[in-house]
């Protein structure tokens, strides 16, 4: 097993730039959460609908049902409904 | 305010967003981080806001008085200023309450007198706060920006002591009066006298024994030479507080962080694929592992010790193991994870710890910020290996012993580090001066057997809800039945878990930077992916981290 040397991670990354230019990461950041917001809209509707009634609530369900919308007219939910039929906890 | 929810979710985009279109102006961002900081911790009780703002100000005015002293600058002014700052605010509010300026200020803004009474407070909290930072930096001139190699007076000794009293009593209130109380209460009861100490119903304030830890190691930091004090009550306040490490940790030091808060530019590269790894690694152990085990076979098990038998202890001992590491190390990395999405690079706190040969290996692999504070605030000072062999043995003893406390006020805990304690003293009586040859393959891979076994054994008084319990499940050992709750999906998730300290460490570094290579929409898609199948495998609703309670 390797032995590893603890903090010099960072420093050994630093010194090789690992990683991308700060404009790619926000971009990364960016289309995630909205790829990730459209493959969970079903159940983020789901989700809001359970919530207790009032203002919260309202908002979060005007927000997910667009989201569902498109979710369900791309099939794109379709990945969260088959992960969940295989969930051992469901 | 859980990591793996929908607004921990667009929490932490809007604050990523703020952070980095503020990046140029450090104030603002600072400023920033801090007021996001302390939403996230007001989200589960705003009212322990005071108390993190409290210790930050108390804590940082003693480092800078350490310092000033230790330049040859007098400290009376300094420190009078400071404690007006932090006295003289509050006691304005409760005056103002008390002569009835909730009650107008309700009725001028149509507010419930309750939350007018809040407002008010939370506008002297600010107040004091504020004022406290400009005591810190009063009396003329720049703070040292390197350290001082002569901290080490009277003086500074006196506040260094002040600061750990304080900080001390701040956890021993919170935590620990219940526990000494109960004891107290008990021990009073068989000597058949009675106890004056009042029985109260404190609330736990999350993440106390954090923070805690983090405010004592910069002061004796400070006043070791180790480190400068931080430049202004805003860089100390946003360490203190940064919201990713901030309820259940790592511990990360102040000469780690401050260096990277008060540095004039943000890092040029981010390391997105790390991040990802990190976080999305995290919400795999979290939510389908270390929840899976707790429902299927942890709590039945520990909830009802007596209705179990032989096999399904052994299943649950191994689960629990395997439980509150995929548990505890998820949020260690979505933490460190978030960090480095926002600029910031923590040590890792994880490194395979159930792989590890020995229970020295053990502990320089498992929650490494505090094995490490404990060895340099505590075994270290209390002589560490350079004294005789009979206080070496006690130095580790206590250390671990305090270390089992510090996870819990509970007698379940002391007996968790006092075994770990033991474990250690006897493994440095047998093992052969020297460094000794490697050992073969075979004898290591039975030394990584024994050691898990050992820790598995440990556990068991750790997850005990009482000593009777634990008993109780070593007991079943010995009457091996047919298990009703082990399953062959107990077993696999089991070992998917064991087999997740896979990702510890720089062991899938090449996965860091592959990911990296990749065009950003490919690295979003599949992060999108992974994440929606992790959130659609794990159950509804996630319960709280387990460290949360420590």
């Amino acid at each position: 097993m390797k032995t590893l040397v603890r903090d010099d991670i960072e420093v050994e990354r630093e010194a090789r730039s690992c990683g991308v230019v700060h404009r790619r990461a926000h971009a990364t950041v960016i289309w995630f959460y909205i790829v990730a917001a459209l493959f969970n809209g079903e159940a983020l509707l789901r989700e809001a609908e359970l919530m207790p009634y009032g203002y919260g609530r309202d908002i979060a369900v005007a927000a997910a049902r667009p989201l569902a919308a498109v979710a369900k007219l791309t099939g794109v939910g379709r990945l969260r409904a088959w992960s969940e039929r295989l969930s051992p906890s469901k | 305010m859980l990591f793996p929810t929908v607004a921990f979710a667009i929490f932490f985009l809007l604050t990523y967003l703020g952070r980095w279109a503020l990046a140029r102006r450090p104030v603002a961002w600072k400023t920033f981080l801090l007021t996001a900081s302390y939403f996230f911790y007001g989200w589960w009780d705003w009212r322990f806001l005071g108390l993190i703002a409290a210790s930050s100000a108390i804590n940082h005015l003693l480092a800078v008085a350490m310092a000033r002293h230790a330049n040859g600058r007098s400290i009376k002014q300094g420190l009078a200023l400071g404690i007006a700052s932090l006295v003289l605010p509050p006691l304005a509010v409760w005056m103002i309450i008390r002569v009835g300026g909730a009650e107008r200020l309700a009725d001028r803004t149509g507010l419930s007198s309750a939350w007018a009474e809040n407002l008010i407070w939370f506008a002297g909290g600010a107040l004091a706060f504020a004022l406290a930072g400009c005591a810190a930096a009063h009396t003329g001139g720049r703070l040292p920006d390197t350290p001082l190699p002569h901290m080490r007076t009277s003086v500074t000794r006196g506040l260094g002591v002040i600061s750990v009293i304080i900080n001390l009593a701040f956890l021993g209130f919170f935590k620990y009066y219940g526990f000494f109380v109960r004891n107290a209460y008990a021990l009073c009861g068989s000597l058949g006298l009675a106890c004056p100490l009042p029985l109260l119903d404190i609330l736990l304030p999350v993440g106390i024994s954090f923070f805690t830890f983090q405010a004592m190691s910069y002061v004796l930091d400070v006043h070791r030479g180790v480190i400068a004090p931080a430049p202004s009550l805003l860089d100390f306040a946003v360490y203190l507080a940064f919201f990713p490490q901030l309820v259940a940790g790592p511990i990360v030091r102040a000469s780690v962080f401050l260096p990277q808060i008060t540095r004039l530019r943000p890092p040029d590269r981010l390391d997105v694929g790390r991040a990802a790894t990190l976080i999305l690694g995290g919400l795999f152990k979290k939510v389908i592992v270390a929840n899976y085990l707790a429902t299927a076979i942890v709590d039945p098990v520990f909830g009802h010790p007596e209705a179990c038998g032989g096999w399904d202890t052994l299943f649950a001992a191994y689960a629990y193991a395997v439980q509150i590491y995929c548990d505890f190390s998820a949020y260690s990395d979505i933490a460190i994870g978030a960090a480095l999405l926002l600029g910031f690079h923590f040590p890792i706190n994880f490194d395979a710890p159930y792989f590890a040969p020995s229970i020295q290996a053990f502990w320089q692999r498992w929650h490494i910020s505090l094995s490490t504070w404990l060895r340099d605030y505590l075994y270290i000072p209390l002589g560490g290996s350079r004294v005789s062999p009979p206080r070496i043995y006690a130095n580790l003893f206590i250390t671990f012993l305090l270390g089992g406390l510090w996870h819990g006020a509970g007698w379940t805990f002391i007996v968790w580090g006092g075994l770990h304690g033991l474990y250690l003293g006897v493994e440095r009586l047998l093992r052969a001066p020297g460094e000794g040859p490697p050992l073969s393959r075979g004898r290591r891979l039975a030394a990584q057997a024994l050691s898990f076994h050992l820790v598995c054994l440990s556990w068991i008084f750790f997850r005990a809800e009482s000593f009777d319990d634990a008993w109780t499940l070593l007991g079943n050992l010995t009457r091996m039945t047919v298990p009703e709750h082990g399953s062959l999906a107990v077993l696999a998730m089991t070992a998917i878990g064991f087999a997740a300290q896979g990702l510890d460490g720089r062991r899938i570094e090449w996965l860091w930077d592959a990911i990296a290579r990749r065009p950003a929409w490919v690295q979003a898609l599949a992060a999108a992916v992974t994440l929606t199948i992790i959130l659609g495998l794990g159950p509804r609703g996630v319960a709280p981290f387990i460290y949360f309670q420590f």
